[in-house]
């Protein structure tokens, strides 16, 4: 029998990037279910056309760079799915798509293969279409009305304010704080439902996807500014309740900030990159121009990232080579 | 501030039942090996130092878990007045057993061994390191006079009981090297040594008590093997080495022989930035600064941090879910750090 | 004659330095802000390049005749005041050539005193250069500052108003204006040159090695 001559190890621990890139496409999927339920099969469209763009952009740098297309369409994949999740349904389809196309051929492309990219795809293709076309980005309908998108086409819908935009003119929105765990208010399209978005969290978390920590840290630095400083004339539970349950800020945490090709590799670089992002969300809710600010705050703490991992590795080596046998 | 024992080391899928099953069969000598040594046995019931480590110098007696002679090793530890001294009796590797089956079955000889084998260093107290917390209450029983540890289930064991119980400062011996030095009193020579057979590529697992000596093949005969296994492997499933030629001859260090049907998945994708592979090192060395450093073409020794610490367990390889070959980027760093080789990439 | 001969070819690669392979923007990365924040459309970018033309020149001349004579420390602060000192007659003959687009610049205009790229090339290069070396060298930097401004006004001004014909390209609205759209473009552009000063260096090393046997 002609045997090879291999190198060790035969046997693996069982995670593997396809795993971790699959559990995180699932969980984006899932976020799909309930929007569609309610509002049509619109969803299905723009996040397809999305992850389309990006396949294509990805195709076209690969043929401009004449290598072949390799394995890493998984990550391709979850950069279209995160896309579409942050942008308003009643968007036109070329929106998602316009911003997948700059997520991949600006922020992920240039900066060579797969796992080198300083800043998130999806965070840098919201914050540029925020950026050209607000208007589009920020308004939404009145999900207390029940009408069907159509999948092509404009619908007819009734305009209304995100609570965070409520927030940031310094009112008090109009439900309950709870009420908006449920879903149905005004609001980008993957990130109203926060009872799903916990769960797919929960769900990455035990499947070893993302780390826990930096969720931790941001969900914590953004409760404690919602608590101290509050936005709106009520307690700091309220306000804290309102904070955490608004606007991206628990999608951002949970799926953007995890991304474990653009947050620090060490435990304690990672609390405190979450804790960072966490506080510069909540500073750009209080100073920034629009109503929602996670993906600048993700985009700045990104570029820390690296910064943090050299503090804590050279911290470390200052405490001397310490117990061994 | 956990200490590092608790959280380092990787889960490996362990498949130990299998082979546990049934009892160590003894596989027959194959033609043109010698007949095992003997020489003369110890007289008195409780042998000093000298003679003991003679005995065991005489039996020609290597330890399984590092290679090295026992005789050495015993004076080592005496010479650093060791306190505690202890059996390893569980293996690291997810599919060998060797060790668990002889403390099962010849318990006996490995109390007397560790008994003499405490008496030639010095050693107050003796322990049996068992694999888990079932196989001290197993086993208990039958081991008066000594303490148990119980090994965790990540790998690699071994590194993180020494972690764990770093401030004794214990010595380790293996159990197979107990209970040759019981055989060594009696005036044996070490003979053979317990080889697990195991791996999708066999169809019978089981362990197996053979003569040093025998070919590897004939081992993996008697665990009835596939047709066509892709790969062999010995030593270990994690840091062992395929073997290409079945005449090979088994050692005290051939712990198991493994066939596996397919060969192992080799894409490796780029460095993901998890930071699995730098918790689950148990010397507290981070691979993926090191990778990074290497990738660079210029590396800065001040970030190779603790390189030469390593001891080549492969639980950062196997923890890596990017499936990059991070213990040969560690030994290749080694090699840069002492001023050698270029990084070469 | 001979002399002269040298002389020109070596002025013409020093301007072809300036011009596209040592680009004052894209390669030595000065000279950004007025590009990025300034350069919105193909009016503005004229009027940029203008001003660099106009600054560039006297500068350098007289940093190449008096500048060996001041002492190092005190260099900085001649080139900068040099260059306020022609700034008045620069603008008031861009404004001649180009009406209204000085005052169009805004802020920009009058940053152009402490620009880098003229900065640096009359503060280390035309002091310890001749005068023929020091005049290609400004046109080149000149002629490359104004490609770069021209590429991406241009780029720019298409895209905010989205006049690409047949193309369902949406205006991209404020997006444009703000100056990481400006960054990115002379990444991308830098991207470029950079892959044609490569590809120029292996032409180059294998021109030499068939020429050794």
């Amino acid at each position: 029998m002609p045997l090879t001559k291999a190198a060790a190890p035969f046997v693996r621990g069982g995670l593997t990037v396809a795993g971790m890139m699959r559990n995180a496409a699932l969980a984006l999927l899932a976020l799909l279910v309930l929007p569609v339920v309610h509002y049509g099969p619109r969803p299905l469209l723009l996040a397809g056309a999305s992850v389309l763009t990006c396949f294509a952009c990805r195709v076209l740098v690969c043929l401009v760079r004449r290598t072949s297309v390799s394995f890493s369409e998984f990550s391709v994949l979850v950069t279209g799915l995160s896309v579409p999740m942050l942008l308003p349904l009643n968007a036109p389809v070329w929106l998602p798509c316009a911003a997948s196309a700059f997520a991949v051929l600006a922020a992920r492309e240039p900066f060579g293969p797969f796992g080198r990219n300083p800043f998130n795809p999806s965070a840098a293709g919201v914050a540029f279409a925020a950026l050209c076309w607000p208007q589009r980005v920020f308004s939404y309908f009145d999900p207390s009305r029940p009408y069907g998108f159509p999948l092509f086409g404009r619908a007819a819908y009734r305009a209304a304010q995100s609570p965070a935009a409520v927030l940031k003119e310094g009112l008090k929105p109009d439900i309950l704080p709870l009420d908006l765990l449920w879903g149905r208010t005004p609001g980008p399209l993957g990130t109203t439902a926060i009872l799903v978005v916990g769960a797919c969290g929960l769900f990455l978390f035990l499947t070893r996807t993302a780390k826990w920590e930096i969720t931790a840290g941001f969900l914590g630095a953004a409760a404690l500014i919602a608590a101290l400083y509050p936005r709106i004339l009520c307690s700091p539970a309220t306000s804290v309740k309102y904070e955490l349950l608004s606007g991206s800020l628990l999608f951002g945490a949970v799926f953007l900030a995890t991304d474990p090709v653009t947050s620090p590799r060490t435990f304690s670089g990672r609390c405190v990159y979450g804790a960072f992002a966490g506080a510069l969300t909540m500073a750009f809710r209080w100073f920034g121009t629009y109503e929602q600010g996670v993906c600048f705050a993700l985009l700045i703490a990104n570029a820390f990232a690296p910064l943090l991992d050299s503090a804590v590795l050279r911290l470390r080596g200052w405490e001397g080579k310490t117990h061994e046998a | 501030m956990t200490a590092r024992w608790m959280t380092c080391g990787v889960n490996l899928e362990r498949e130990k039942e299998p082979s546990l099953r049934g009892e160590i069969v003894a596989l027959p000598a194959p033609g043109g090996l010698p007949a095992p040594r003997t020489f003369a046995p110890l007289r008195k019931k409780k042998p000093g130092r000298a003679r003991i480590l003679g005995a065991a110098e005489e039996a020609g007696i290597v330890d399984e878990l590092d290679g090295e002679p026992l005789a050495r090793k015993l004076s080592r530890y005496a010479a650093r007045k060791t306190r505690v001294l202890a059996a390893v009796c569980f293996d690291d590797d997810p599919l060998a057993t060797g060790e668990q089956a002889v403390l099962r079955e010849n318990t006996a000889q490995v109390l007397a061994g560790l008994e003499l084998a405490a008496a030639a260093c010095g050693a107050a107290e003796r322990k049996i390191a068992a694999a888990s917390r079932r196989e001290v209450r197993r086993m208990r029983g039958a081991c008066p006079g000594v303490g148990f540890w119980a090994a965790g289930d990540r790998y690699p064991a071994l590194a993180v009981l020494r972690l764990r119980h770093g401030a004794e400062r214990a010595g380790t011996i293996g159990a197979q090297a107990c209970a040759a030095l019981a055989e060594a009193a009696k005036g044996r020579a070490q003979c053979e040594t317990v080889v697990t057979v195991a791996g999708d590529g066999v169809s019978r697992w089981m362990n197996c008590r053979v003569r040093l000596g025998t070919p590897v093949g004939s081992v993996l005969q008697a665990g009835v093997p596939d047709e066509n296994p892709a790969v062999v492997a010995v030593e270990s499933a994690v840091n062992g080495r395929a073997v290409t030629d079945l005449s090979e001859p088994v050692g005290v260090l051939t712990r198991c022989v493994l066939a596996f049907r397919k060969l192992p998945r080799r894409r490796a994708l780029p460095c993901v930035g998890c930071g699995r592979c730098a918790r689950a090192c148990p010397r507290g060395i981070v691979p993926w600064m090191i990778l990074r450093q290497l990738e660079s073409g210029a590396p800065d020794p001040v970030f190779l941090l603790g390189v030469e610490r390593c001891i080549r367990c492969g639980a950062c390889g196997a923890a890596c879910p990017s499936g990059i070959g991070l213990a040969a980027v560690v030994a290749r760093a080694e090699a840069v750090k002492e001023g050698g080789a270029a990084p070469c990439r | 004659m001979k002399r002269n001969g040298q002389l020109l070819r070596g002025a013409r690669s020093i301007f072809l330095n300036g011009l596209l392979f040592r680009n004052p923007v894209l390669v030595g990365a000065l000279g950004l802000y007025p590009l990025v924040a300034a350069a919105r459309s193909v009016g503005s970018a004229a009027a940029l390049s203008l001003l660099f033309l106009l600054l560039a020149l006297p500068c350098g001349l007289i940093l190449c005749f008096f500048g060996m004579l001041a002492p190092r420390w005190f260099r900085p602060g001649l080139v900068l005041l040099v260059s306020a000192a022609c700034y008045p007659a620069a603008a008031a003959l861009a404004d001649l050539l180009l009406p209204g687009s000085v005052s169009g610049l805004g802020m920009a205009a009058g940053l152009m005193i402490c620009n880098s790229a003229v900065y640096s090339r009359a503060e280390e290069y035309a002091p310890e250069h001749v005068a023929a070396a020091v005049l290609a060298d400004a046109f080149g930097c000149s002629l490359g500052f104004a490609g770069v401004a021209f590429l991406l006004g241009a780029l720019r001004g298409l895209w905010l108003t989205g006049s690409l014909p047949g193309a369902v390209l949406p205006p991209a609205g404020k997006g444009f204006d703000l100056p990481f759209a400006g960054f990115l473009m002379l990444g991308f552009l830098a991207a470029l040159l950079q892959w044609l000063n490569r590809r120029r260096a292996e032409r180059a090393a294998e021109r030499l090695k068939r020429r050794i046997p």
